[in-house]
C-alpha cells in the first residue's frame, strides 16, 4: 500500500475532503449554527491557520512522533465518525429499511480498495470528481434558482455568536486534521500554498452553505435532528423532484471521498509513526480500527477538543530533528 | 481486464436493492392523494387514492367500482402513526408514498389545536416527499377524495399538476405545497396558506364563489368536475383560522409575486393585467412603530385608457390594503413581510422576542400600484 502523496494529489484530495467535512459538519451535524454556518467556516479557517503554520514548520524539521500520533488518532476517529454518518445518510435515502451496519460493509470495501491503491490514486479521483462536481452543481443551481429565498439567510447569526464560535472551533479542528495530514504526508513546506488551497475550499463550502440556507428556513429547536437536516438538504419538498438524483450523487460521492481520504491518511500516518510497518498490515489495522470505532456507541464529542490538541501537538518538540521528511 | 471484471462482479453483489419481487412496480401501492381527517372515534383517519396497475376492469379489485382505474382506501387509528400502519395492512402491498401529488386535510382537522403537531408527523413520514400540493377541503377528506375525477387528461397525477399550475398562474389559488406549510409552521417567518377545495353540490353555480359578493351572479358557470379548487385557507401557528375568497387569494398572490396575469374589475369594466416584476416589499422598524410598504408594477394587456388605469390603480391599492388590514385583525401575516423584518435582527432569539405578529397587527400599511399601458 502506497503511503506517498504528491503535492498536486494532496491539494485535490484534501480540498475535496475539507469541502465535504465542513459542509456535513456545519449543515447536517451541527444545525444549531444554521444561518451562521458560513461565518463559522470562515472563522474556522482563520483559527486553523496558525496551527497549520506550525505543522508546516514541523514538516521542515523532520519527524515529530507526537504530532504524527495526534493526527493519526484524530484522522482515524473522524474516519469512523464519517463511516457511521455516510451509512446513516444512505439508510435515509434507501427504499427499504436496511440496518446501518449492513450499509457500512460496501463502504469499508471501497475504503480498503483506496488504501490499496494509495494517495496518488485518491488525488487523481479527487481531480476527476472536482470536474464532475462543477457541472452537476451548476445544473442544481439552475433548476433551484426560482426557489431560492435570500431572505432566509437572516437573521445572519442564526442562534447566536456562541453557536457560531462553537461551529468555528469545530471547523478549525476538521481543517487542521485534514490539512495537517496532507501537509505532513506530502511534505509541503510552503505555507502560502496551503493557505491558498484551503481558502478556495472554504470559499466553496461557504457558497454551498448559502445555497442550502436559501432552500429551507431555520426551524425551531425540535427540527434540528440529523434526519430532518438531511431531508431539508436532499428532499426538502421545494426543489423539483428530478434534482434529487444529482444532489444525492454530489452528497454521497463527497462523503465517500472524505471517508477514503481520512482512512488513507490514518494508514499512511501509522506507517510514518512506525516506519518498520509495511503497507498491508497498516491498512488492515486502520480499516479494523475505523470499523470498530464506528460500531461502538460514541458518548463523547471530541469536536471541540481537536484544535487545542493539534495546537499542543504541533508545539511540543518531541522527536529529534532528523533529515527533512519528503512526501 | 480481469481486474475490471472482478471489480464489476464484486460491485454487482452490492446491488441488494434489486433483489426479490417487492420492489416491482406492480407489487407496490403508489399513493397519489393522501387525505387526513378526524376519525369518528376521535383519532385520525387516512384516505389514499392509489392507481391500479393493470386492467381497470380487474374483478379482484375492491374499494371503488371495478371500472375505475383508481382505488380509494381508508383506515383510522388513534393517531397518525397507527392510522398509517392500518393503511399499510389495508393496501395489501408495500405502501409507496414517494409519488404523493396532493395532501388533503379537512377543514375541521386543519382548525384543530393538534394540527400543528400532525403537520410535523406527516412531513417526517419516511419517503413522503413534501412537494405535494396542500388542500384544505370542505367536509370530509374521504368524501372529497372519492369524488375526484379526471376531466381532460389521462392520469390523475398530471391532471392535478396541470390544473394547479393553471389556477396558480391566474391567482385563483395560492401556490401552496405541503413543504411550505411545514416549513412556515416550524420556522419564524410568515404564515402559510393552503388551497381551498370544495364540493360542487350543484345547488349554486361555481361563479358564485368567484365574486366576493355572493349575491352578484353574472352568469352560470358550468364545470365538469364535482371537486373545485378556488381560494385559500389562512393558517396561524399551524392552525387554519379563516378561508380566503378568490378575490382575497388573488390579492395575496399579487403581494407575494406569485401571479402572472389576472383580470381586475373596475366599476363594471374589466382590465387584463400582468405583473412586470416581483413586488418590492419593504419593512421599516422605528422602535415599536412598523411601516410596511409594497410597490406593485403592472401592465395592462388590453387597455390604454389612462383614466381607467388610474381608477384601477386606486381600486387595486385599496383592495390590497383592505386585505392586509383584515389579516392584521386576525393576527396573521402570510405576505412575506416577516422575512423582510427579520433582516433587522442579528439572531433568531432577538427576532422571536420581538414578536413580529404583535407589531404587524399595528403596522402602518402603504401599498403603491403602478399600472402601465402595454402600448408604452
Amino acid at each position: 500500500m502506497n503511503n506517498k502523496l504528491s503535492r498536486s494529489a494532496a491539494t485535490a484530495s484534501a480540498g475535496a475532503a475539507v469541502i465535504s467535512r465542513l459542509f456535513y459538519g456545519l449543515m447536517v451535524d451541527a444545525p444549531e449554527v444554521h444561518n451562521g454556518a458560513w461565518l463559522s467556516a470562515l472563522l474556522g479557517l482563520i483559527l486553523s491557520l496558525p496551527v497549520l503554520w506550525l505543522i508546516c514548520r514541523a514538516a521542515k524539521r523532520g519527524r515529530r512522533p507526537f504530532l504524527l500520533c495526534a493526527l493519526l488518532v484524530s484522522s482515524a476517529l473522524d474516519a469512523a465518525g464519517m463511516l457511521e454518518a455516510t451509512a446513516f445518510s444512505e439508510s435515509c435515502v434507501a427504499f427499504n429499511h436496511i440496518p446501518t451496519v449492513v450499509l457500512m460493509l460496501p463502504l469499508l470495501l471501497a475504503v480498503g480498495r483506496c488504501l490499496w491503491l494509495g494517495g496518488d490514486a485518491l488525488g487523481a479521483s479527487a481531480r476527476v470528481w472536482m470536474r464532475a462536481f462543477v457541472p452537476l452543481m451548476l445544473v442544481v443551481i439552475l433548476y433551484q434558482w426560482p426557489y431560492y429565498r435570500p431572505a432566509w439567510l437572516f437573521p445572519a447569526l442564526g442562534f447566536g455568536m456562541r453557536g457560531v464560535l462553537h461551529g468555528s472551533l469545530r471547523a478549525a479542528g476538521w481543517i487542521v486534521i485534514i490539512g495537517g495530514a496532507a501537509v505532513l504526508l506530502c511534505g509541503e513546506r510552503q505555507f502560502k500554498r496551503v493557505c491558498g488551497s484551503l481558502s478556495i475550499a472554504v470559499a466553496v463550502v461557504g457558497l454551498l452553505i448559502l445555497l442550502r440556507l436559501m432552500m429551507a428556513p431555520v426551524m425551531d429547536a425540535a427540527g434540528l435532528g440529523q434526519r430532518t437536516q438531511l431531508d431539508a438538504l436532499l428532499t426538502n419538498g421545494r426543489a423539483p423532484m428530478y434534482l434529487q438524483l444529482p444532489m444525492i450523487i454530489i452528497y454521497c460521492v463527497g462523503m465517500l471521498h472524505l471517508l477514503c481520504f481520512e482512512s488513507w491518511a490514518a494508514s499512511a500516518l501509522l506507517q510514518r509513526v512506525i516506519p518498520q510497518m509495511s503497507g498491508f498490515p497498516a491498512g488492515i489495522l486502520t480499516l479494523s480500527a475505523v470499523a470498530l470505532m464506528a460500531l461502538l456507541p460514541s458518548t463523547i464529542s471530541l469536536d471541540l477538543w481537536r484544535l487545542p490538541v493539534m495546537l499542543i501537538a504541533a508545539l511540543v518538540p518531541f522527536g529529534r530533528e532528523a533529515a527533512v521528511c519528503d512526501g | 481486464m480481469r481486474r475490471l471484471a472482478l471489480l464489476l462482479s464484486l460491485t454487482a453483489l452490492l446491488l441488494t436493492g434489486c433483489g426479490g419481487t417487492t420492489g416491482e412496480v406492480e407489487n407496490q401501492a403508489y399513493a397519489l392523494v393522501l387525505g387526513i381527517d378526524r376519525a369518528d372515534t376521535g383519532g385520525i383517519e387516512l384516505t389514499m387514492r392509489i392507481p391500479r396497475i393493470g386492467h381497470p376492469g380487474d374483478s379482484n379489485a375492491g374499494g371503488e367500482a371495478s371500472g375505475s382505474p383508481y382505488l380509494v382506501l381508508s383506515a383510522a387509528g388513534e393517531d397518525y402513526a397507527q392510522a398509517l400502519e392500518h393503511l399499510q395492512w389495508a393496501a395489501a402491498r408495500e405502501l409507496n408514498l414517494s409519488h404523493v401529488k396532493l395532501i388533503v386535510a379537512s377543514e375541521e382537522l386543519a382548525s384543530d389545536a393538534a394540527f400543528p403537531e400532525l403537520i410535523s408527523r406527516v412531513a417526517e413520514t419516511r419517503h413522503l416527499y413534501t412537494t405535494a400540493g396542500f388542500v384544505v377541503c370542505e367536509g370530509r377528506a374521504r368524501t372529497f377524495i372519492k369524488g375526484q375525477e379526471i376531466i381532460l387528461g389521462t392520469r390523475l397525477s398530471s391532471e392535478l399538476a396541470a390544473m394547479f399550475r393553471h389556477y396558480a398562474a391566474h391567482g385563483y389559488i395560492p401556490r401552496a405545497t405541503f413543504a411550505d406549510l411545514y416549513y412556515a409552521t416550524r420556522s419564524c417567518y410568515s404564515d402559510p396558506v393552503g388551497i381551498w377545495g370544495f364540493m360542487d353540490a350543484g345547488e349554486k353555480p361555481a361563479a358564485a364563489t368567484i365574486t366576493d359578493d355572493e349575491d352578484r351572479l353574472n352568469a352560470d358557470t358550468l364545470t365538469a368536475s364535482a371537486r373545485q379548487y378556488l381560494g385559500g385557507a389562512l393558517f396561524r401557528e399551524g392552525r387554519m383560522v379563516r378561508r380566503l375568497t378568490a378575490g382575497e387569494t388573488l390579492g395575496l398572490d399579487l403581494l407575494t409575486g406569485r401571479v402572472d396575469t389576472f383580470s381586475f374589475d373596475v366599476g363594471g369594466e374589466t382590465c387584463m393585467l400582468s405583473t412586470i416584476t416581483n413586488p418590492r416589499r419593504q419593512v421599516k422598524l422605528d422602535g415599536d412603530r412598523v411601516t410596511v410598504e409594497a410597490d406593485l408594477r403592472l401592465t395592462a394587456e388590453d387597455s390604454s385608457d389612462r383614466a381607467l388605469l388610474d381608477r384601477a390603480e386606486g381600486e387595486l391599492a385599496r383592495t390590497l390594503e383592505a386585505l392586509v388590514r383584515r389579516c392584521q385583525t386576525l393576527g396573521v401575516e402570510p405576505f412575506g413581510f416577516a422575512e423582510r423584518a427579520a433582516m433587522h435582527f442579528p439572531t433568531y432569539q432577538r427576532w422571536i422576542s420581538y414578536d413580529w405578529r404583535a407589531h404587524f397587527s399595528t403596522a402602518e400599511i402603504i401599498i403603491n400600484v403602478d399600472i402601465r399601458s402595454s402600448g408604452g
